[in-house]
Parts: C-alpha cells; structure tokens; sequence
C-alpha cells in the first residue's frame, strides 16, 4: 500500500515537472500533452469497456464534441475555461443521449455506437468542411494547457482508483461478466451503463477541449476521427483492461513503440506498427499485464474477456 | 418538374436498387466471417480495396477485358485469404475483442502496403462498357451498373444454394447456430471455418472489382466500405441471404431518396440514422431472429 502511494506521488511529481525540466522545449511539452491527452482517453474508455465489458467504438464523438463546442464557445467570445467546461457537459448531454444504445448488445452495440459518431461526424462536416478556427487567449498557452491536461489526467486517475475501490465497481463488473444475472440481482444494467458511459464521456469531452483549444484548429474530420476511439482502445487492451495500471502501462508502451517507429522508419512506420499489434494480439490476448502476472504468478482468471 | 413520377419512381429507384445489389455483395463477406468465425473483420474493407487492386492491376498487365479479370482476381484473393487465415486468425482466443483488435492491426498493415506500392492515387477501371447505356422507356441505365448488379445478385444467389442445398453449405450453418454442438456431431469446424474464411475473401475480391469499374478507389478508402457493410449487416442481422439482398437494398433505397431530398452531403448521415433507429426499434437487425441468444 505505502509503495503504490509513493510510485503514485513520483509519478504525479515527474508529470507536473515535464515543462520545467523541458526548459521551453516545445518538442517535449508537445509530446507530454499528447501523451496526458491519450492517457486520459485511455482511462476513460476504460470505464465503459474495461469495467463494464460495453465495447464503445463510438468514443470518438465524446471527443469531437467537446473540441467543437469548445470552438464554438470561444467562437462567441467566453474564455476557453470555461468552453472547456462546456465541451465536457455538452459530452455528458451526448452521453444521456445515447441511453436508447445502451440497450443494443456485444456486436449490435459496437455497430452502434460506431455509426453515431461517424454520423455526427458526417453532419458536422456538411455545416463547417473546414474547420473553426479558435482564438487564443492571453495567458493561457502551450504550457498551460499541459498543465491543465496533466490535472486531467490525475483526476482520471484518482476517479478510476475510487470507482475500484467503490460498490460500483462490483455493479460494473457483474454486467460485463453476465448481464442477465446481473439484473436478477437487482443491479440496473441500464442506470450503471449510464452512470459509466457518463463519467466517460466527461473526461473524453473535457479532454476533447483542451486538445481543441491547443490545436487553436477545430476540423471536424480530425476531431471525430475513428483514431480517438481505436488508440484508447488499444492503450488498454494492450495494458488490460478494468484496472488503473492498465491504461497507464498500455499508454506508455502504445506511444513509445509509434513513436519510435516514427522517428526511426518513417516509411513503413504504419505496417511495422499495424505488426505490433497483430503479435500483441496474438501472443498476449488478456494485454500485457496480465500476461505477466499469469506468468508470474500462475493465477488465472476464470473468465477471460 | 424535378418531381416528376419518371425521375422520382423511376430513373432514382433504378439507381437505388443497382446500388443495394452491389451494396449487399460488398457486405457478404462480412456477414459470413461474422456469421461463421464470431470475428467483426474490421479490416473488410481493405478487402475489397485489394480485390480492386487486384483486377486493376490484371486487366493492364494481362491488357485482359476487366470483367474476365475478375475470374482471375479470385484465386488471388482465395491465396491471401489463406495466408492472412493461416498468420493472424487461427489459434486466437474466442474472446470478442481480441479478433476485432487483430484485426485492426490488419486494417493497417494492409492499408499501408497498398499505399507503398501502389501510392495513394486515386484510380479507376475504364471498360469498353463504361460510357454505353440503354433507355427502358424515360429510364437511363448505365450498362456497367446493370451488368455489375447481375453479377451480384448471381454470386449471392449461386451462394445461397451453395449454402442450402450441399452439404458442407449445411455444415457451415450448422457452425454458424453453435459450434460446439456442430464439432461433437463431428463436423470439421476448424476446416470449415478456414475455408469459409478463403470464401469471403474471395467474395470481398469480386466485389471490390465491381467496385472499382463503377468508382475511383484509392488505398484509404477501405473503412468507407467497411462501414456501409456495418450497416446493411445490422439491417439484414446474422440470418440468410435473402435478408442481406433486402438490407443492400433498403440501404440503396434510403441513401438514393436521402441524398436527393436532404442533399448529397448528407447520403452517409442517412445511412447512419437508418442503422441506428432500426437497431432502436429492433436490436438484432430487420430480419434477424429475436431472443435466442439471451444468456
């Protein structure tokens, strides 16, 4: 227990020292607020498709929105704070909205959730093609924004670990081992996919702001892209799902391996990593803190997922 | 004028129902592999792109007729089925995400080789066909579409017997309502499963040289197809061929008098908002079976 409060506050200290130790580097914050971006998505879709089991392919449009209403809001003049702000309720709207979805489930559900956010996404691209441009804002800069989104990432974070900890938890993990019982039990399958796809959607769209508000670019194409859903996705899958340290591990090993194979083989970089994830796949199904902890320690889990 | 009962219930309806054809020749493959494997092959997509390639690329090497090519793109489809079964599908877990996640990493290593070869120019099949058509009273019919249509509808119709009337057809829908049982009354569900994997690729292959004679492709158009199999899938549900025919052609359907009345920017919307209110309506597809699977 005392260990894991002192990797945590190391953690916490190395993430909020990046921009002095950087010395205005511009390569590194831009690397470092990436990475907290991703990390948080990551940490978010972990709460509908680690905890709960529901495979949200329509994370993306938590995302978009909460860029887009970002743009709009500075659009009409009120400080990006708060059109932060905004983005991340308009993201929970999106999410109450999709309740009738929450019906639909495994494949149907995917299917479903995959097709609203390329309908958004389609829409919006008939009102702006492209783009909204976002004026910055005295004071608030590249810096700023890391450290905005870094304290994200840390209420991610802390949120995960409290809903570990939680009754919740248990509710959400009892439907995504079998619904049905679930139910018979007297756990609301309904209300608890709500309550996960909500605390989802309001980091994604809070995230989905303070990316917009970096970019100070807002083309729908780019903001509603698969890519914010597939990237999480694969960050947890990668570290295991339904655990805090999963998306952590997967995201750092995610974008270290793009990374690397982006500085050092340009050209091919898509089908060597497309590779890597074939071979995770392949080799690792249950990600890779799982598979090292089987290893490890021989314990299995009775349901693999 | 532009109302006019000729445009609206015939020139638009005879455009409709060419494209749902097509639309539900792209999409079998998909339904198969779903159907028979378990496995949302993400990568459907790159597929067909690669069956254009293919034709493409065999009609101007070979300067061959690209209709014949098509009989030709088959066994090269069939050979990369086979090796993308033997690499990457065999052997995985039975989770459901685990072949989705695989194969997405599919969809990028074929998206990127194809950009490598073949670079990311846009291209298209020129037939001898291509600018000829017929009139059918005040309706205009491009004959590369009517022919592309009746291609379609004869490969899903000589699939549709294959599958009801011999016996590995029977085999394979037997594996498709429960594996398990299939396996212990002996049926070779791995063979199977394998072969109708080389099926759908070879499938997606034809439909991709289709495709490319009536379209411009360019490697990184695959998840555009992808997705209209998405949803004429959710429209037809896991079922028969007959109901993936109908869901190809409600979607032609909808998406011809969607874009004509909402305009063209929004053909993909209504799409989308078809899928999404008739899963609403009915969560397992239009002419899916209710219920069966609750447990």
């Amino acid at each position: 227990m005392k260990t894991r409060i002192i990797i945590a506050a190391v953690l916490t200290i190395v993430l909020l020292a990046i921009p002095s130790l950087a010395a205005g580097n511009n390569f590194i914050i831009t690397l470092a607020f990436l990475f907290t971006i991703y990390t948080t998505l990551a940490l978010a879709w972990n709460i509908v498709g680690g905890f709960t089991g529901q495979l949200n392919l329509g994370h993306a449009a938590f995302f978009g929105v909460g860029a887009y209403i970002l743009a709009l809001s500075t659009g009409a003049g009120f400080h990006p704070y708060l059109g932060v702000a905004a983005g991340g309720a308009a993201a929970v709207g999106l999410a109450l909205l999709m309740s009738p979805l929450m019906r639909l489930r495994g494949d149907y559900f995917a299917i479903g959730t995959l097709s609203l956010a390329e309908a958004i996404k389609v829409a919006i691209l008939n009102i702006h093609a492209y783009g909204i441009r976002v004026t910055p804002y005295g004071g608030s800069g590249r810096v700023e924004n890391y450290y905005l989104a870094s304290g994200l990432l840390i209420a991610a974070a802390i949120v995960t670990y409290l809903i570990l900890r939680s009754k919740l938890k248990l509710a959400l993990v009892s439907i995504r081992e079998n619904e049905i019982l679930a139910n018979a039990s007297g756990v609301n399958p309904l209300k608890y996919k709500m309550i996960a796809l909500a605390l989802s959607g309001v980091f994604t769209g809070l995230a989905g702001g303070i990316y917009g508000y970096n970019l100070l670019y807002v083309p729908a194409e780019h903001v509603y892209s698969i890519e914010w859903t597939i990237i999480p996705l694969f960050m947890v899958l990668i570290g295991g799902r339904g655990t805090l340290t999963g998306p952590l591990i997967g995201s750092i090993i995610y974008l270290g391996i793009y990374y690397l194979l982006q500085f050092t083989i340009t050209e091919i970089s898509l089908l060597a990593f497309g590779l890597v994830v074939v071979l995770i796949v392949k080799f690792m199904p249950q990600g890779l803190i799982e598979t090292l902890f089987i290893k490890t320690l021989g314990v299995r889990r009775s349901s693999i997922l | 004028m532009l109302l006019a009962p000729e445009i609206l219930f015939g020139q638009l309806l005879m455009g409709a129902i060419l494209l749902g054809g097509i639309y539900s020749l792209v999409t079998i493959g998909l339904a198969l592999i779903f159907g028979v494997m378990r496995i949302l092959n993400i990568a459907h997509g790159e597929f067909i792109i690669f069956g254009a390639y293919a034709t493409y690329w065999i009609s101007t090497l070979l300067s061959l007729d690209p209709l014949l090519t098509i009989l030709l793109t088959i066994p090269v489809a069939a050979l990369l089925g086979y090796v993308v079964n033997t690499l990457l599908i065999r052997g995985l877990t039975k989770s459901f995400d685990a072949p989705i996640v695989s194969s997405f990493g599919l969809l990028l290593i074929m998206q990127a080789s194809m950009l490598i070869a073949w670079s990311g120019d846009p291209r298209s099949i020129v037939t001898p066909l291509t600018a000829e058509s017929i009139s059918l009273g005040p309706v205009v019919v491009p004959i590369i579409r009517l022919l592309a249509f009746t291609v379609s509808i004869i490969a899903l119709t000589l699939l549709h017997f294959f599958l009801t009337r011999t016996s590995i057809g029977r085999a394979i829908r037997a594996i498709s309502q429960d594996s398990e049982s299939a396996s212990t009354l002996g049926i070779p569900v791995q063979r199977l499963q394998t072969f109708t994997f080389i099926l759908s690729i070879c499938l997606a292959g034809v439909s991709g040289g289709l495709v490319a004679m009536l379209l411009s492709f360019q490697p990184t158009f695959g998840p555009e197809f992808l997705l209209k199999s998405f949803v004429v899938l959710a429209l037809s549900g896991v079922g028969n061929i007959p109901a993936v025919i109908a869901g190809g052609l409600v979607l032609g359907i909808g998406e011809s008098y969607g874009s004509f009345f909402l305009g063209a920017g929004l053909r993909n919307v209504v799409a989308y908002a078809m899928l999404i209110l008739l899963l609403l309506v009915r969560p397992t597809g239009l002419f899916g079976r209710r219920g069966v699977r609750e447990v």
